[in-house]
């Protein structure tokens, strides 16, 4: 993992995750699920 | 590939929908960047003693999977991963449909019309207990969750508790996790039912309002007389929260051209009621169903994907500035139970179903438990319409994976084929960006 910068031209606003694909209970929204 | 971008004339806000890693990024830096990749060797910025700014930042953009080298094939990797994650998820799902009468007689129901007053008995319910012990002992799981769903599940509540300490004890019995949850009208929803789901690690409760009074009650009034649901709805909501029989209560509001514009003054009611912190808020579209006696309603009343993409996210600024959270992101159907191995929708006499949307219509079918323990229904498992939306090089497939397969079977005719909303996902996804970020 390199060293991440930040300044005002970039900023990280969401860490995501290594995982690559959402788990649990992701449905359609309003769906119900 | 699965990058969405949104901005203004100075900065640009980066997602990629498939690690959900967003960033900030100036117009100017980007531009900067954009020159120097072309030029980059991937394996010397990583040993570079002494990187630039912008170096560095192409180095976290490529731990982040927002810029991706040439040689790794990122929709192999989708695939395989989707794929992965279905065959690892050990989550035991069942929606048990306790009865498929409902007390009201809402004006957009997409549910069909067989056999409408039927309820799971007792000697059902202990057949559905055995069937999931059984199933528990086939199949290495580490979570039973099981969802009460109708109809109004609540118009058979003798059957949710004979059915929840039995259900618990399987779980428990295998040293598996277990949690419920429930899909209700809220009618029903009082003090002594809140008492008791909450001692099974209630974990979702999900009701439906539809604007203020006078607008839910014009759309989700009772069968019997006609009378509204409101009042009643919204007293057992407040009780449900102040008794913390669960933290947050999932609020459904579906919307149309009927009730749209109304929908803040229900934001007002609920910030008034200090619950503002305490509701998930959860925007549905009427959308068309299967054709049926409601057919009329939805080609009247539905208002298209360009323009439920701008009233989701007028809904979404008005609740954001009443304080209320919005969400990040907007699925479109990529885990649902129709797709995960180890799920089910239950019914009545023990019939399955893969997905909630297909309540009502035995054609649909795929098993009963009295003699099924597979729970892949053919219908649902070829997923070769992923490949077809990966071919497009869509960057939404992580938060839509070729979509919903209920909206796909009416589109189309078929499961197994692609259902594309890429305009309407990629303006509200876009637009959550924007409101969540900006």
């Amino acid at each position: 993992m390199s060293e991440i910068p930040t300044n005002e031209d970039f900023q990280i606003l969401e860490e995501g995750t290594d995982c690559g694909t959402r788990t649990g209970n992701v449905g359609k929204d309003g769906c119900g699920y | 590939m699965f990058n969405l971008f949104a901005g203004d004339a100075d900065y640009l806000i980066i997602r990629n929908t498939f690690t959900t890693t967003t960033v900030r990024i100036s117009k100017n830096l980007k531009e900067e960047i954009d020159k120097l990749l072309p030029s980059i060797n991937y394996k010397y910025l990583y040993n570079l003693k002494d990187p630039t700014t912008q170096e560095k930042i192409i180095r976290t953009l490529l731990d982040k999977n927002i810029l991706i080298d040439s040689s790794i094939d990122e929709k192999q990797k989708y695939k395989e991963l989707f794929l992965k994650h279905r065959q690892e998820d050990k989550v035991f799902a069942i929606y048990v449909t306790t009865t498929t009468n409902c007390q009201l007689d809402c004006s957009y129901c997409f549910e069909g019309t067989e056999k409408k007053n039927k309820n799971i008995t007792k000697t059902e319910a202990d057949e559905i207990v055995f069937w999931v012990s059984k199933y528990l002992q086939q199949n290495i799981c580490n979570k039973l969750r099981v969802i009460f769903y109708g109809g109004e599940p609540l118009l058979n509540m003798k059957i949710i508790r004979y059915l929840l300490p039995k259900l618990k004890k399987v779980a428990d019995d295998k040293k598996i996790f277990f949690e419920t949850g429930i899909l209700t009208n809220g009618e029903l929803l009082n003090y002594e039912m809140g008492k008791f789901l909450n001692k099974y690690n209630l974990d979702k409760v999900q009701i439906t309002l539809d604007g203020p009074k006078k607008c839910h009650d014009a759309r989700r009034y009772r069968k019997k007389d006609k009378s509204g649901t409101f009042e009643k709805i919204l007293t057992n909501i407040l009780c449900i929260l102040e008794n913390n029989f669960v933290e947050k209560i999932n609020l459904r509001i579906n919307f149309d051209k009927q009730n749209i514009d109304f929908i803040p003054e229900l934001f007002d009611l609920l910030l008034s009621n200090g619950i503002e912190k305490r509701i998930s808020l959860s925007f549905g579209m009427i959308t068309p169903t299967i054709p049926s006696n409601t057919k009329n309603y939805f080609e009247e009343n539905t208002l298209g994907q360009i323009l439920n993409a701008e009233k989701y996210l007028w809904l979404c600024s008005e609740a954001k500035k009443k304080g209320f959270s919005i969400p990040k992101e907007f699925m479109a159907g990529p885990w649902c139970t129709a797709r995960k191995i180890h799920s089910a929708v239950i019914l009545p006499k023990g019939d399955m179903l893969k997905c909630i949307s297909l309540v009502g219509r035995s054609e649909f079918f795929f098993g009963n438990i009295k003699d099924c323990n597979n729970l892949e229904d053919k219908k649902f498992t070829n997923f070769e319409y992923i490949n077809t939306c990966l071919e497009k090089n869509c960057p939404l497939v992580p938060i839509c994976g070729g979509g919903c397969r209920f909206e796909a079977y009416l589109s189309t005719g078929s499961f197994s084929k692609p259902h594309c909303q890429k305009r309407m996902l990629s303006d509200i996804n876009k637009g959550l960006l924007i409101l969540n970020y900006k």
